[in-house]
């Protein structure tokens, strides 16, 4: 997931740097909301998970542990 | 964002044509914020009001010419005697905008300015573009050509987007003919108050019923309408939380940002072979209940809060 998150921030750095508490558009990661949503798609193909379909509900992704924890989530 | 760029790419740049001289503007396009259907067209095809009175106070209209030379001229009388001119371009078509040829939508662009070979353009519209690009703001002085190839018409102009042009000021307004040159003129009078005509859904909660109902990633124009809709009740619900703070609101305002992201989610799934009906369904549920919620509160709340609004025209049948 933090691959995906320096991938789509086109950073050459460690995932492993990345912490959780970073934030997904901030001073380090650079993910808009459209780039948000292609994550989610190839997060679903690459983990083969069904994130769940209350996705969105009630839900704000701002840092890369909320990605981590809707990840968590899903079946 | 609760200045002109958080609006749709009509009503950004028509807030800012029309704040030159109502520095009320703002304020009232967000108390006048709806979302209405049209449901008797056929084809497939729905049209949607997003203004509860005619945003302009029916005092603009739209003018045509077949070539960019006899447009041109006019725009340049338009600011000449207006001090502005709103032409109609394509986003495809601009510059500042990385929405390509595939992206082609109508957009109205302020001219305020000629300068013998150059035009000053103000376009306030900001967004993040489905491509991965996006537009943001531009000011400046673009050439006659930048400008004539900004206003080449989209042919052919798909119904929907016609749709899109008759309903921008929230009222049908004549449009011209497809395929001409497009700008619009400031009338010394309003044109006389007009009805929604036909068949339209004006309650927000029966329009957000059929829209769940209808919504299907194959009907990916529905996806344009509804962001539409969403900046606008955004910048609404952010104009009502910048005079006092609700949870409820709040939450209304959360619900309808996350819903064009919700449907792409969708449609991103769906072309995956991954199709969501239960998300979507959640989605409109979600945002039902919200919208119930803060309009009781609105109903019953403080006089910052009172949507002091003309009553909406048109007819719920």
């Amino acid at each position: 997931m933090k691959r995906l998150v320096v991938r789509e921030s086109r950073l050459s750095i460690d995932p492993e740097t990345v912490s959780e508490d970073e934030l997904l558009n901030g001073p380090l990661l650079h993910v808009t909301s459209v780039g948000f949503l292609g994550m989610l798609v190839q997060l679903e193909d690459e983990l083969e998970v069904t994130l769940p379909d209350n996705l969105f509900a009630g839900r704000t992704f701002t840092t890369v542990g909320d990605l981590v924890d809707v990840v968590a989530s899903a079946s | 964002m609760t200045g002109a760029e958080g609006l749709s790419c009509y009503t950004a740049n028509l807030a800012v044509y029309l704040s030159r001289t109502e520095p009320d503007t703002l304020d009232r396009i967000a108390r006048g914020v709806r979302l209405a259907v049209r449901t008797d067209l056929g084809d497939d095809l729905l049209a949607f009001s997003h203004h509860r009175t005619p945003v302009d106070g029916g005092r603009l209209a739209y003018r045509g010419a077949g070539d960019a030379d006899a447009a041109l001229e006019a725009v340049a009388a338009e600011v000449d005697r207006s001090g502005g001119c709103l032409v109609v371009a394509s986003t495809g078509n601009l510059d500042w905008s990385s929405a390509g040829h595939e992206g082609q939508a109508p957009h109205f662009l302020l001219v305020d300015e000629r300068r013998g070979d150059e035009w000053r353009v103000v376009d306030r519209f900001t967004a993040l573009l489905p491509s991965g690009g996006g537009q943001e703001p531009f000011t400046g002085w673009i050439s006659t050509a930048a400008l004539a190839r900004a206003m080449t018409p989209i042919v052919p102009l798909p119904p929907e987007q016609r749709l899109r042009n008759e309903l921008a000021f929230g009222f049908p307004r004549p449009v011209p003919l497809d395929g001409d040159y497009q700008w619009l003129e400031l009338a010394a009078e309003p044109a006389p108050e007009v009805e929604l005509e036909g068949e339209w859904l004006i309650e927000t909660d029966a329009v957000l019923e059929l829209l769940g109902e209808l919504w299907s990633p194959a009907r990916l124009w529905l996806l344009d309408d509804l962001w539409a809709a969403a900046q606008h009740h955004v910048f609404r619900y952010d104009r009502l939380l910048a005079a006092e703070e609700h949870p409820v609101l709040d939450d209304a305002r959360r619900t309808w940002r996350d819903l064009p992201m919700a449907l792409r989610f969708a449609v991103d799934s769906a072309a995956r072979g991954r199709h969501r009906p239960t998300l979507v369904a959640n989605t409109f549920d979600a945002l039902r209940r919200r919208e119930r919620d803060a309009a009781s509160l609105l109903q019953e709340g403080e006089p910052a809060w009172n949507d002091r609004s003309r009553t909406p025209s048109g007819t719920s049948r």
